[in-house]
């Protein structure tokens, strides 16, 4: 929302109105809102000038140019001029004519409509056709004022000359863009109206509005013609609709003053009729339309509709568009169709034209939901639906209408009013605006934190036009009548802390009870697997929760179970993902390429699938954490012997470890034979696992995760290297058996001496877990009570062109608590468990 | 596409199809002459036809390769491992699959940070709850005072899922941290009875449908705060966050300024900006030469919010805020690029290692 200090001094019509530009700007950043930038346009203009022309000829042998004597009162120094006084420039337009008020562009002067582009355009004494130019005579365009490059512009006859343009336009002025969020809930703040009274009242200064901004001033007409609404939209989506007929227009381009007002507000003037709706929408924040009263009526007479549309109604709009409306639009019709849709566009076919001599001009309240929804729709964000879908006060239709006739008289004097105004309007609807509120000094006291002198709460909503009463220990308001946003004792509140300065305010922390906060059992565990895999040599990962169908089915999932994003601007994203490998794998191969040889990249984060639904039915998601380790093929075939499931194995049989959980029964299903039909997250997340080379972890009987290498198809979609492998945990099973887990990690040792005896059995086809279940069997059978043992795998071998009879090789330390053991005592364990093995 | 050609590709692909399943070597399938053939046929054709064509050539084309590609998972596919041993077989000790060594490691400077922030309101007496990476209409908008349809709910670019809630409202993957505000108050509300304030904060991941850049991230973190007691006041909040933020950047000179602002859910709402911790207000680039850096957004919780969740605005007022982490982030270490977080890359990733360089033999 552009704001024109000149203008809102101008609106104040209070000489006292504050003046110091950095101050204004300041206060307007703590107590209005947040200012997105600052434009001054005092330097654009510094060296304009208001000058007569005296005499224009046309130059021998050119079509267009002519040859001018300009008189600026001796006014400009530094510039030559002829015997008489007056200054040659050459100009190109053709309207220029001697006895014409135009603006100069002394040489030296940089035009303005160039002044921020990349390259601004200095002008010079540069000569043209033999005659030297001074400067140049200045189009509206050349001005930044219109998009008018047709002719120079010129001033009326009685403007005073060998002034500056900026003093004639207030062009001395800085307009302040402030962000449209903070305004949310202030449709009056999008009238610079609006802005000027805050910014009293943030000086602490009265404001008074405009005499013509009251609520009771009404045009009264003496009717020519006859105006009649059929608002059928009165009790729900347009509560007021005011019209009235205006004749003896004439449409031409608006004085300068008024298109230099609206350009540096940010609208494009087109002319006087339009340019005044625009220019009284920018004051007030209600937007206004005219319509060419020939194109939708018969003479002087009209009948306007207020309704929803109708089946595959079509309509064309202001900016050439043509739309089939839908149920939301609020359609403005006469009785042979629609000519606008309410609130957002007027219609192509009732627009002002040059030869528009009648209008019917509207100021109407309609739904603001309603106009939203109309808008997006369409697609359209006009600077009317920009305010209308901020529900601007109905309050204010009657003297914003009277405003905008008063104006368009000032720039077509002619014109009058030719029927009575209409106003349709639901009283009782109206009447629920401007209800007081009551605010107890107490509950005033408790949010600021501190007690402020009730007299001084009163001058400040006093300021802002808030009519305020104290009555014992409560201030009552009446909101004006174009304040929508008060309803409730804590608006006033937030009125008051504001008007007063959030800075004034004492700043202290709260005071609490020394009561620890609740630790969170997830949160902490997050943390201690973070540091364990840090500790690991791991990089951390952090990867999109959202995938797009070709990753999810790369890795050989199923898009059914994924949660899919309806709206993404994005083609990237459009599944939750299922589990984490498909995006932490989809880092490995760019890390590989970027020179990294090997590396283990994890990742902590949610999963979700589509039935899987939380105590509330809502999708909590999992928690998970995976790794994926990955070598290229150099650095794995000097690195590591092996199959890379066992570097993921290592990985997470360390990472487990560093839990310092006691009684850990790890094991190892191969997924090819694992049952995951209760498992949902699982089951998903074993798609990118290779069926053979991969296991399902359970700890303790319950599964935790997945192990493992990926498929083929995963491999070649993902362009993984031959070595990688990784792991997937869910963390609340983690959780859930660590916390039924409380016997302690540690452990009383033997004072007496270990015996440390290595043995090779062979594996007979079996798993090297059911190697070490036989092992520990036969053990326990074996060795008395005192005696503990640890075993450790030490070597295993695989003699060539035998596919299934390996060898593995353990290291068996034993001890007593009671006693030295023997060697002999232990090589005789081994023997019997040898041939228990066989 | 005329009934010829249909019939055409048709032939061809029956007949290919059949010499899948005889062939030793499959992808000398896909380049059959047959298939050539069809291929540069396009050409000729009358331009209505070429696309249709195309298209169901390539259609041959991709069902000919998943089939190729079924067959050499299979071809490929190495065999099945012992997956209850600790290492491979035939394995030297010296070479075993063994972790990266400790100087690699990194944790990522979004996690530890968010770990830091939790830490010092921990000291403050704040308790942390992980947000939610899916929600519903009412927890992101209704509980928080938006109503239906309010513009408010335009400044938040939500993305939305196809599946919807109990009341066939999409999902939603929440735009801000705020989501969780009305389960926590109504989840510690009972504690205000016992005079013991709601303290909480809430880290999580957020989301808002916009286009990536240098300075925008479709998915970001945020972490929210609670504070809701007896005789809360606006100097409150404001002090709060001062020390956090003087804490979080270890400088007790930082200043911070508010500005009004507007959410549905407080009222008033500000917005809270911190003197430039780089420049000491002088201007940088990081501050835009304004000394003043836009940090969040923050607010008086607004009494239809402490209502819906059962605590009674005439008791007890709260405050709360919702602050980037990413910008705090950015912030701290001089990171120029958002888009750095999500990337991936180990050459950012391992500069919060010990070892600076990062690349190992």
């Amino acid at each position: 929302m552009k704001a024109s200090l000149a203008i809102m001094r101008l609106i104040s019509g209070d000489p006292n109105f504050p003046t110091d530009k950095d101050e204004i700007v300041r206060r307007i950043g703590a107590q209005i809102g947040a200012i997105e930038e600052t434009i001054e346009l005092g330097p654009l203009y510094s060296d304009a000038l208001v000058v007569r022309v005296v005499s224009a000829e046309p130059i021998a042998g050119s079509d267009h140019l002519s040859l001018c004597q300009i008189d600026d009162k001796q006014t400009r120094k530094d510039v030559a001029r002829g015997a008489d006084g007056l200054i040659q420039v050459v100009c190109g337009a053709p309207n220029v004519k001697a006895k014409q008020l135009a603006v100069w562009l002394p040489p030296g002067s940089v035009v303005p409509s160039s002044a921020h582009s990349s390259d601004p355009f200095i002008l010079t004494n540069r000569k043209i056709m033999d005659f030297v130019s001074n400067g140049m005579l200045a189009s509206a365009s050349e001005l930044a004022i219109s998009n008018d490059h047709d002719g120079i512009v010129t001033l009326p006859e009685k403007t005073d000359y060998g002034v500056s343009l900026s003093s004639l336009l207030n062009l001395d002025d800085t307009v302040v863009d402030i962000e449209n969020k903070m305004f949310t809930h202030r449709p009056d703040l999008f009238g610079q109206l609006g802005i000027a009274r805050e910014i009293s009242a943030v000086f602490n200064q009265p404001f008074k509005s405009p005499n013509w901004y009251r609520a009771d001033n009404t045009l009264t007409a003496k009717p020519s013609g006859n105006l009649s609404v059929d608002n059928q939209l009165l009790s729900t989506s347009c509560q007021r609709f005011m019209v009235v007929a205006i004749d003896k227009l004439s449409v031409e381009p608006s004085p300068l003053w008024l298109q230099s007002y609206l350009s540096r507000s940010g609208i494009r003037p087109l002319n006087n009729i339009v340019d005044v709706t625009n220019y009284v929408m920018l004051l007030t924040g209600q937007p206004l339309h005219a319509y060419d009263l020939a194109k939708v009526g018969d003479g002087l007479q009209a009948e306007i509709v207020v309704r929803n549309p109708l089946a595959n109604e079509t309509l064309s709009l202001l900016d050439g568009s043509q739309i089939t409306l839908n149920k939301d639009d609020i359609v403005i019709a006469n009785r042979s169709g629609a000519i606008g849709l309410g609130g957002v566009m007027g219609g192509q076919d009732s627009e002002i034209s040059e030869s528009t001599t009648a209008i019917v001009l509207e100021c109407a309240s309609f739904d603001m939901y309603r106009i939203r929804r109309s808008s997006m729709a369409h697609g359209i964000f006009s600077e009317a639906v920009t305010r209308f879908n901020k529900g601007p006060s109905p309050l204010q239709c009657p003297p914003v209408l009277a405003y905008a006739y008063s104006l368009l008289k000032e720039v077509c004097p002619e014109a009058e009013l030719a029927s009575e105004v209409v106003d349709s309007k639901n009283d009782a609807a109206l009447e629920k605006f401007q209800a007081s509120i009551s605010l107890d000094l107490k509950t005033l006291k408790t949010y600021l934190g501190v007690a402020l002198d009730p007299n001084e709460v009163i001058t400040l909503l006093s300021n802002a036009e808030l009519e305020a009463s104290l009555e014992g220990e409560t201030i009552s308001v009446r909101p004006a009548f174009w304040r929508t946003d008060l309803s409730a004792p804590v608006d006033l509140i937030e009125e008051i802390a504001r008007l007063h300065g959030f800075d004034n305010l004492p700043i202290n922390v709260p005071l609490r009870p020394l009561t620890p906060p609740e630790a969170s059992p997830l949160q902490q565990l997050k943390r201690q697997l973070r540091r364990a895999l840090v500790a690991a040599g791991a990089n951390e990962v952090l990867s999109y929760s959202f995938i797009n169908r070709a990753l999810l089915e790369a890795a050989g999932q199923d898009p059914a179970q994924a949660f899919k994003i309806s709206n993404a601007l994005s083609p990237e994203l459009e599944y939750y993902r299922l589990s984490l490998a498909p995006s932490l794998l989809a880092k490995v191969h760019p890390n590989l390429k970027a020179g990294f040889e090997r590396f283990s990249l994890f990742e902590i984060g949610k999963t979700h699938l589509v039935n899987q639904l939380g105590e509330d039915g809502l999708p909590t998601g999992a928690e998970h954490l995976a790794l994926a380790a990955a070598a290229d093929a150099k650095s794995a075939k000097l690195h590591y012997q092996g199959d890379a499931y066992y570097h993921a194995k290592t990985y997470l049989e360390y990472l487990l470890g560093s839990l310092q959980q006691n009684s850990q029964e790890l094991e190892y299903t191969p997924l090819k034979d694992a049952n995951l039909v209760n498992e949902p997250f699982f089951s998903s997340a074993a798609q990118t696992y290779s069926a053979g080379r991969s296991a399902v972890v359970s700890l303790n009987k319950s599964i935790i995760g997945l192990v493992g290498e990926y498929n083929q198809k995963a491999t070649r979609s993902l362009k993984l290297p031959p070595y990688c492998a990784g792991f997937e945990l869910d963390l609340n099973s983690l959780l859930t058996l660590i916390n039924q887990n409380t016997s302690p990690a540690y452990s009383e040792r033997s004072r007496f001496p270990r015996v440390v005896q290595d043995l090779t059995v062979p594996s007979n086809a079996r798993s090297y877990a059911e190697i070490v279940a036989a092992i520990n069997k036969s053990l326990k059978k074996q060795l008395p009570p005192d005696v503990s043992y640890k075993l450790y795998p030490i070597d295993s071998y695989l003699p060539k062109d035998e596919a299934n009879n390996s060898f593995w090789t353990f290291r068996l330390e034993s001890e007593s608590f009671e006693r030295t053991l023997t060697d002999k005592e232990i090589a005789t364990v081994i023997e019997q468990l040898k041939s228990d093995l066989n | 596409m005329n009934q010829e050609l249909n019939q055409e590709v048709a032939t061809v692909r029956e007949h290919l199809m059949q010499q899948l399943e005889t062939a030793i070597d499959k992808a000398a399938v896909l380049r059959s002459p047959e298939l050539k053939a069809l291929y540069s046929r396009i050409a000729q054709l009358p331009q209505a036809d070429r696309a249709a064509f195309g298209n169901a050539l390539n259609q041959l084309k991709a069902d000919l390769m998943r089939i190729i590609n079924t067959h050499q998972d299979l071809a490929q596919a190495l065999p099945d491992l012992d997956v209850t041993a600790p290492f491979a077989l035939n394995s030297e000790a010296a070479k075993r699959a063994g972790l990266l060594s400790a100087d690699l490691g990194s944790s990522h400077p979004l996690m530890s940070e968010l770990e830091l922030i939790c830490d010092i309101f921990a000291t403050m007496g704040f308790s942390a709850v992980e947000s939610r990476e899916i929600d519903d209409d009412w927890h992101m908008f209704g509980a928080l005072n938006f109503p239906e349809g309010h513009p408010a709910r335009d400044d938040y670019d939500t993305f939305m899922t196809e599946q919807t809630d109990e009341k066939g409202k999409p999902l939603i993957a929440p735009a801000h941290t705020s989501t969780m505000q009305h389960r926590v108050l109504k989840h510690y509300a009972a504690d205000l009875e016992s005079n013991k304030p709601i303290a909480v904060v809430i880290p999580g991941r957020t989301f808002r449908n916009e286009d990536v850049d240098a300075r925008h991230e479709h998915t970001f973190y945020q972490v929210e705060g609670v504070y809701v007691a007896k005789g809360v006041n606006i100097g409150n909040l404001i002090a709060t966050l001062k020390v956090f933020l003087q804490r979080y950047y270890n400088n007790d000179e930082l200043k911070v300024k508010t500005q009004p602002f507007y959410f549905p859910f407080t009222e008033p709402s500000l917005e809270f900006a911190l003197s430039c911790p780089f420049c000491k207000m002088q201007g940088c680039s990081i501050c835009s030469y304004s000394g003043w850096i836009e940090l969040l957004g923050c607010g008086m919780i607004h009494p239809n919010v402490l209502s819906a969740a059962g605590i009674d605005p005439n008791s007890y007022q709260g405050f709360a805020w919702g602050v980037g982490v990413e910008r705090l982030v950015m912030m701290k270490y001089g990171i120029e690029d958002v888009r750095h977080f999500e990337s991936g890359r180990l050459a950012f990733l391992r500069q919060f290692s010990a070892s600076k360089d990062g690349l190992n033999s």
